[in-house]
């Protein structure tokens, strides 16, 4: 069949290929698998428990989201919330451990998506957890692996890869809507200023005697959005992008309070994550150099 | 890796591209989890007014009686949400302040819950004193309705 294919189709195609399913060592993955359920632990526990209480509504504020409506989703009544954060509890950690990865992680995928449709059916829709639910589903098509494997794979790559898009997405698309609901002239808006007037801390109090700095943050935030589809492209530039991005949420969350945790998360899934835990000696000898036997020991412990 | 495997990846990589984009350009946030990435995506005019809004109860002597955020287990973009559509409003109102009896037993007795709005006026991006201004209003007919009577 590629014989029959024109040099410029199969360039794409190859692209393509590099692109979507790059042959990253599974252990990369597996790690971020691991952190991924890690968090929905603290997500469910710690830093989102305002979902918890919608169990505990009148039925009437409950105005179901189009997914919602389309599938057979029960009112979120207290007994429907707390069986669906059980469901999520509980498979993270399987998940933490990782058992099961495809079944066990389909469940809690599922889980948590209706965990988001009980969040966002109260008139209030976040955008951050785009791509953690893609993080979550693309999770389902890898099987089980080691968080000490190295061997390269595709799969792990693609479901990497996919996070990646999705974490990017969210910044690029972002601007999108600003130039949708906004103009193409957002950025001299006083956007920021409402949020400072309305949830500064009190470090972002300061800024609101600062209206040019304001407006210089907000065209700062703009150009870092555009510029986000750099953390796909296999260049050091990446890495300052990356840097800016982990910038860009710490000030978020020291000056207006707001903590886009799901998206932190995902941009670990750009880290060679595969570096944190040293491979077993037996599988792969060449690659243990500057690892001590000692250390590789004290992570022995059997994963599959 | 085969060519099916690559397949079937790729054919969802494009549908769930596809469908974030044409959500961005084209949806609501109705089309969750395929929303417009629009939180803080509006334009506010620097000489223009900031709004938040909150609600508070009506005590049995007309007293204000605090509704933290926390007591009827909403976010602020949450209740506004709720209570934008103006149709609608009283009935929210209702079922807000029924929320709130259910989860704070023990607060004052309360006849009706008003939701407000705090409106501070920008002059040229600098903030002005605020504005109380009152958007709705529900009130249970007697104090045995509103479920504080024993």
């Amino acid at each position: 069949m590629n014989g029959t294919r024109s040099p410029g189709v199969a360039a794409v195609a190859a692209t393509w290929t590099r692109f979507w399913f790059p042959a990253v060592p599974a252990a990369r993955f597996e790690i971020f698998r691991r952190l991924v359920y890690g968090y929905l632990l603290l997500d469910v526990l710690v830093t989102t428990t305002w979902v918890r209480d919608h169990g505990s509504h009148d039925a009437g504020l409950y105005q179901p989201l189009l997914i919602g409506r389309l599938l057979p989703l029960p009112v979120p009544t207290d007994a429907v919330v707390t069986a669906t954060m059980w469901i999520v509890l509980v498979g993270a950690v399987i998940g933490l451990a990782g058992r099961s990865p495809r079944a066990v992680g389909a469940i809690t995928a599922c889980a948590y998506l209706q965990w988001m449709v009980i969040a966002f059916s109260y008139g209030k829709v976040n955008h951050d957890r785009f791509p953690l639910l893609v993080a979550l589903f693309a999770a389902v098509t890898v099987g089980r692996t080691s968080v000490r494997d190295r061997t390269p794979s595709p799969a792990a790559g693609w479901a990497l890869q996919m996070t990646m898009v999705a974490t990017v997405a969210v910044y690029f698309l972002s601007v999108v809507a600003k130039v949708r609901y906004g103009g193409w002239l957002w950025a001299n808006s006083a956007t920021l200023t409402q949020a400072l007037i309305r949830r500064a801390t009190f470090v972002g109090r300061g800024l609101l005697d600062l209206p040019q700095v304001v407006v210089l943050a907000q065209w700062a935030a703009v150009a870092f959005e555009v510029a986000t589809p750099l953390l796909l492209v296999p260049h050091r530039v990446r890495w300052v992008l990356w840097g800016t991005a982990i910038g860009f949420h710490v000030v978020t969350f020291a000056v207006l309070s707001i903590g886009f945790y799901p998206q932190l998360l995902c941009l670990l899934a750009f880290l060679p994550l595969e570096r944190l835990v040293p491979v077993a000696p037996e599988r792969s000898p060449a690659q243990l150099t500057t690892t001590s036997p000692r250390i590789v020991g004290w992570t022995s412990q059997k994963y599959s | 890796m085969g060519a099916l495997g690559r397949g079937w990846r790729s054919a969802i990589a494009l549908v769930v591209g596809l469908l974030v984009v044409v959500g961005t350009l084209f949806g609501s946030d109705d089309w969750f989890p395929f929303a417009p990435m629009r939180q803080y995506a509006y334009a506010v005019d620097p000489d223009g007014r900031v709004s938040t809004h909150f609600v508070e109860g009506i005590g049995v002597d007309g007293d204000r009686v605090r509704i933290t955020y926390d007591a009827i287990g909403m976010r602020p973009a949450e209740l506004e949400g709720i209570l934008r559509p103006v149709d609608t409003r009283t009935e929210r109102l209702s079922e807000v302040l029924a929320t709130f009896r259910s989860r704070r037993p023990d607060a004052p007795p309360t006849v009706g819950i008003r939701y407000v709005r705090r409106l501070v006026q920008l002059e040229d991006r600098r903030p002005t004193p605020p504005e109380l201004v009152e958007l709705g209003r529900y009130e249970a007919p007697t104090v045995a309705d509103a479920g504080a009577a024993p």
